[in-house]
């Protein structure tokens, strides 16, 4: 029988993940420079994924599937998905942004008018809400069918892995 | 040809099987331990991570002495090995604590479990001083990063904190990107 799967050499897989994730990375960033920061996840998801779908479906066609090849070419997405995740929502970067455009010096006390406390817990609830994990009814908040699922899958999660405290 | 045979080189091939069967160790210590548990899991199962990626690097450069393999393709296979170990911990595993641990939108979706609901003004009262101690840990974090020194409440970039914002914003500049 005419198997999928082919072995490649070490140097040659991790030549052809870096040839592919190259390209994704190409790819993107004309999408970025084109369509701007909304949606900026969701678009960078949909490119790795049709990323490896070209990859997967290529290699399935040439008889040349390699696991390691796939792991390779995914975890770099990935790591360069939460790179650029981090550099635009990491508070700290955002703070240390703050300071560096106010001439370099702050009292503790000033971040607070950009770092709010209000700001954070509004704009992320506004995103729970929009994305249907809580509904508003009467002023209440209410937990939907998702949210619930969302809870049970994390509640699983934590008793695998160990975890006894959240938030 | 086999599903596992993936650079059709014992060698190399043990190589990789070794890193995630090291990594499988470490989980289950990690577990067995409970390093998940209690606030400073991240700098506890880093530790643990680290150490176990010594003994993985230990056992493969036995392994090669042993058997007098040198050659480019085991150096690949090696770098490949350490890859997959670091990025099992670093972009599936952490991430996934992160998210379970630290998440605030599940932790807020998590506040308004109870049948009758949460008014929205108590949950938003609840989470203002989350807020408040999280920018207080990201002043005491940029301390710690170098990134600011603090004199008297007053806090002032550093050079390195300059390099990095400066090289942060280049590479969002050139992507076309937006902090959010």
């Amino acid at each position: 029988m005419n198997s999928y799967f082919s072995a490649v050499s070490p140097l040659c897989a991790i030549g052809i993940s870096v040839a592919w994730f190259s390209a994704g990375v190409f790819v993107h960033l004309i999408i970025c420079r084109i369509a701007g920061t909304p949606k900026y996840m969701a678009r960078g998801l949909a490119c790795g994924f049709l990323l490896m779908l070209c990859l997967a479906v290529r290699q399935i066609c040439t008889h040349t599937v390699n696991i390691v090849v796939l792991y390779y070419v995914l975890t770099l997405w990935l790591a360069y998905m939460m790179f650029f995740v981090n550099l635009m929502n990491s508070v700290t970067l955002k703070m240390l942004d703050f300071m560096a455009k106010r001439g370099g010096t702050l009292a503790a006390d000033d971040f607070s008018q950009i770092f709010g406390s209000d700001s954070a817990i509004v704009s992320r609830l506004e995103a729970i809400k929009r994305n249907n994990f809580l509904r508003l009814e009467n002023g209440r908040l209410y937990i939907t069918t998702k949210g619930r699922t969302l809870v049970s899958a994390v509640r699983i999660i934590r008793r695998i892995t160990g975890v006894t405290e959240a938030g | 040809m086999n599903i596992l045979d993936f650079f059709g080189q014992p060698d190399c091939n043990f190589i990789i099987y070794a890193s995630a069967a090291v990594f499988l160790i470490f989980l289950l210590t990690a577990r067995i331990k409970n390093m998940a548990a209690g606030a400073s899991c991240h700098a506890r199962m880093n530790k643990a991570n680290f150490f176990f990626l010594l003994v993985y690097m230990a056992a493969v450069a036995a392994y090669c002495i042993l058997r007098h393999v040198f050659t480019i393709q085991i150096l690949a296979a090696f770098m490949g090995g350490i890859f997959v170990f670091v990025t099992l911990q670093q972009i599936y595993l952490m991430a996934l604590i992160g998210l379970v641990k630290k998440s605030v939108s599940v932790t807020v979706v998590e506040a308004a479990e109870m049948p009758e609901g949460i008014e929205e003004k108590e949950l938003k009262k609840k989470f203002s001083g989350n807020a408040d101690a999280v920018r207080l840990n990201r002043l005491e974090q940029m301390k710690f990063l170098g990134l600011a020194e603090e004199t008297q409440n007053i806090f002032k970039i550093t050079g390195r904190g300059k390099f990095f914002n400066a090289l942060g914003n280049i590479i969002l500049k050139i992507w076309g990107l937006e902090r959010l």
